[in-house]
């Protein structure tokens, strides 16, 4: 089970998995991260972009297999709304990018 | 938030200086300026903003060997620096690949953050194989976007919470299932 956005108690992620399944958290709680050192079902990630997995990511892109959908794009100008915008939970559907000119 | 001028520092020798095209933004990115991040990210106030780039290389320190002036690249910038929401970045070479022609800087801006994620948690933690069967929840945003892409690729079966949701009772047999309208577990019979 993958906890994208940390939605899951612990107890609701627990009951999610089969019995050798594991959970896997990137939202940065305290408890979650304790869990993940003490716990072998329970997994913790903080994404360390490296060019290896960077270049598998990119591969898949390229074939078409990896399509991740736009949302919103704002110029630098416009970065600040669109930043604030989200920081207070108004969120697009997609990614928000930044286009430079 | 605001914009400002400055001066950029020389390249370091494992550095490259990068005019950026477009950059994607991630709730890393407010995260760090909420001071929410303030025990794993170094750096202090005022500092810059954003990861995920795509651009132009314009130069490169002494010791960088995959990358010259001119290359098209998408990466990160390093946590504790950051940078992408402006016109020019300095990040490490080794946070940075060519991106495909065929690929607009929109979109390779829009992958690093949430493919790596996704990739890290799928494959090196979760060790994730074909034939077994992923949950993933929340899998509107960004990362679980990408989670479904890739576990879909590595040929895994993929429960997004999405379709969970649409799943009837009588659906809900080999796997443990979260209900979004009743908040309750059904487990397996």
């Amino acid at each position: 089970m993958f906890d994208c956005n940390g939605s899951l108690t612990p107890r609701q992620g627990d009951a999610l998995i089969k019995r050798d399944g594991v959970v896997i958290d990137i939202s940065p709680t305290f408890s979650k991260f304790m869990r993940s050192l003490f716990l072998r079902h329970r997994k913790f990630v903080f994404a360390s972009p490296g060019a290896e997995t960077l270049q598998k990511i990119v591969d898949l892109a390229a074939s078409g297999k990896l399509p991740i959908s736009i949302g919103r794009t704002a110029t630098l100008d416009q970065a600040i709304a669109l930043i604030s915008d989200l920081e207070a939970g108004r969120r697009t559907k997609g990614k928000a990018v930044i286009v430079m000119q | 938030m605001r914009l400002e001028t400055y001066e950029m520092p020389a390249p370091r020798a494992d550095e490259i200086v990068v005019r950026v095209k477009a950059a994607s933004i991630n709730p890393f990115d407010w995260k760090v300026r909420q001071g929410a991040l303030k025990f794993m990210v170094r750096g202090q106030f005022p500092r810059a903003m954003g990861s995920d780039f795509s651009g132009v290389v314009e130069s490169v320190g002494a010791g960088v060997t995959r990358f010259r002036a001119g290359d098209d690249v998408v990466g990160t910038t390093p946590p504790n620096t950051s940078g992408a929401f402006g016109e020019k970045l300095i990040t490490q070479e080794k946070r940075a690949v060519k991106k495909p022609a065929s690929m607009s800087y929109e979109e390779a801006a829009s992958l690093p953050i949430v493919g790596v994620t996704a990739w890290q948690a799928l494959v090196s933690k979760g060790h994730l194989r074909a034939g077994q069967r992923v949950f993933v929840n929340g899998a509107y945003g960004g990362v679980g976007q990408a989670a479904v892409y890739i576990a879909k690729a590595l040929g895994a079966s993929v429960w997004p919470d999405a379709l969970v949701r649409a799943r009837s009772p009588t659906q809900r047999r080999s796997a443990p299932i979260l209900s979004w309208t009743t908040r309750r577990i059904y487990r397996p019979i």
